[in-house]
């Protein structure tokens, strides 16, 4: 069913709207979760959990066009705020590994408390990725919105482990040197 | 907002890069190993591409080439405008190449540029390569141990310009399917073997404040590429530089490190000097010292060669300031 019925049916609050994202994302969204959590059980969780949110977020959203990457955003935060919470899925390493990439690519990173809100600096990175090549992008957007492992990036666009982390590395430092032309050096 | 929510930001993202993220697949392609063959076959008779070569290319700085840059100059005492960065110098195995890069005029000597496929031919003159046809993705990288596997950019380079160029390579060294760290111990021991098998080796290092990145490069003629001889317990994956590293131009804050049989770890170095170091790559990275425009750390004896496109003595001042002994920096200006 395509994504525009989909949504209509969440509108007309109809539950057949979540079998219907299930049968057609569930899949997708678990491998998202999964990624993240590293546990099956724990991500089939958060995959219910997802389209509980999706039912009362639509209304007032209305993602007719973007319904994977509208379920994606979601289960990714939850997902990773069930890292958080739960000290048993071990995940804290790699959650804090991931969070210290991104650090250094924050001018006068270690002071990141500032005043640069999460909303902001992600407008700001928006605007990077708008500039680079495809092939970057979706290796930096694999990397810190679905948290792929490195080796998942290098099989996923077909290249080696090692020119993954030579394109995330090099990308980090064009966004701080961005971040630093647009003034947001805290 | 604090560090541990930084991931968050990423949820403003716009939804298309979301999916274009989650759809993007690129499939290996497999390149025409027949038209491949008959390259080899044809070895030497190709045409010659002007191709620039890349200001990364630092011949007077990699110790077991200087030697030979300096027999060039003695050789090729005519040769007018050419500097030792222009300049090339292969060393193949057991022969010695020495032949001036040709200048394209008009040209930024100091980019590198993508062969195009037209340009002239009949130019007599042996040239380093390290970028071929950026849409030729990298073929199968799963290497097994006693084999050597080529890019398909780099196959489509030799088929196209066969022995008449020589290629900047990086080296991928596997171990059972998997990638070895090209900082380890081992691969520095790889870079020795190769080197004694008569190619010519640089070791490069990349670093900022996160992280440390390695390579393994050779420079090669179409002839050591297809007989590269391998290490049995070892698979190799040999790929053009700037296809590996997905952009030509220099970074800020990159530090390069040139190799030889002498090599040792940095781990080696005086504190002094890695204090000096740190300090350099640092204010690179944050934009510091805008002027600087290449590093290069040498060895025998240990400095660094910064390249900066100011003869300001105040900003030359600022930057003879992170190296307060005085006994590492040497400062070119161009």
């Amino acid at each position: 069913m395509e994504d525009d019925k989909i949504v209509q049916l969440y509108l007309e609050r109809d539950e057949n709207a979540i079998k219907c994202s299930s049968d057609k994302y569930g899949t997708k969204l678990r491998a998202v979760s999964l990624a993240i959590t590293s546990d099956a059980q724990t991500s089939e969780e958060c995959e219910n959990d997802t389209y509980l949110q999706a039912w009362n977020s639509i209304p007032p959203n209305e993602p007719r066009t973007y319904l994977y990457a509208f379920l994606a955003r979601i289960i990714r935060h939850i997902s990773i705020d069930r890292c958080r919470e739960r000290s048993s899925l071990k995940r804290d390493a790699f959650i804090e590994e991931l969070t210290s990439e991104m650090e250094m690519c924050i001018p006068a990173a270690g002071n990141v408390t500032g005043n640069l809100e999460a909303k902001e600096l992600g407008e700001a990175i928006n605007g990077f990725l708008h500039t680079i090549s495809a092939e970057k992008r979706v290796m930096f957007v694999r990397r810190y919105y679905f948290l792929d492992s490195i080796s998942a990036i290098s099989k996923r666009c077909a290249v080696s482990e090692s020119k993954v982390k030579s394109v995330l590395f090099r990308t980090r430092n064009d966004l701080r040197k961005y971040l630093i032309k647009e003034g947001y050096a805290l | 907002m604090k560090k541990e929510n930084l991931l968050d930001s990423m949820e403003y993202i716009d939804v298309e890069m979301i999916d274009e993220a989650e759809n993007y697949e690129m499939k290996a392609k497999k390149y025409n190993w027949l038209k491949y063959l008959g390259a080899v076959a044809c070895l030497g008779i190709c045409v010659v591409a002007v191709i620039t070569i890349s200001s990364k290319i630092k011949i007077s700085n990699i110790p077991m080439m200087s030697d030979i840059a300096s027999n060039q100059k003695e050789t090729n005492p005519g040769v007018e405008g050419i500097t030792e960065q222009q300049g090339e110098t292969i060393s193949g195995a057991g022969e010695i190449i020495e032949k001036p890069v040709e200048i394209v005029p008009g040209i930024n000597n100091t980019v590198e540029m993508p062969y195009d496929g037209n340009s002239d031919a009949g130019l007599d003159i042996k040239m380093l390569i390290g970028h071929y046809d950026a849409d030729l993705n990298a073929g199968d990288i799963a290497v097994n141990n006693g084999s050597c596997e080529l890019s398909n950019s780099l196959k489509a380079a030799i088929n196209e310009l066969g022995s008449d160029v020589n290629y900047r390579v990086i080296v991928e060294v596997f171990q059972d399917g998997t990638v070895i760290d090209s900082g380890s111990a081992e691969v520095l021991a790889e870079e020795v073997r190769v080197t004694e098998l008569g190619y010519t080796v640089a070791h490069e290092r990349y670093t900022d404040r996160t992280e440390t990145l390695d390579y393994f490069t050779i420079h090669a003629t179409a002839e050591q590429i297809l007989g590269f001889e391998v290490n049995e317990i070892y698979g190799y994956y040999l790929s053009l530089y700037d296809e590996y590293l997905g952009i030509a131009e220099p970074m800020e804050g990159y530090v390069f490190v040139t190799a030889n049989e002498n090599y040792v770890s940095d781990e080696d170095y005086p504190d002094e000097f890695q204090k000096i170091y740190e300090a350099l790559g640092n204010a690179l990275a944050v934009g510091d010292l805008p002027f600087v425009t290449d590093v290069v750390v040498c060895e025998n004896p240990l400095r660094i060669e910064i390249d900066v496109d100011t003869t300001d003595e105040a900003m030359l001042e600022k930057l003879k300031a992170y190296d307060p002994t005085g006994e590492y920096f040497v400062v070119n200006t161009q």
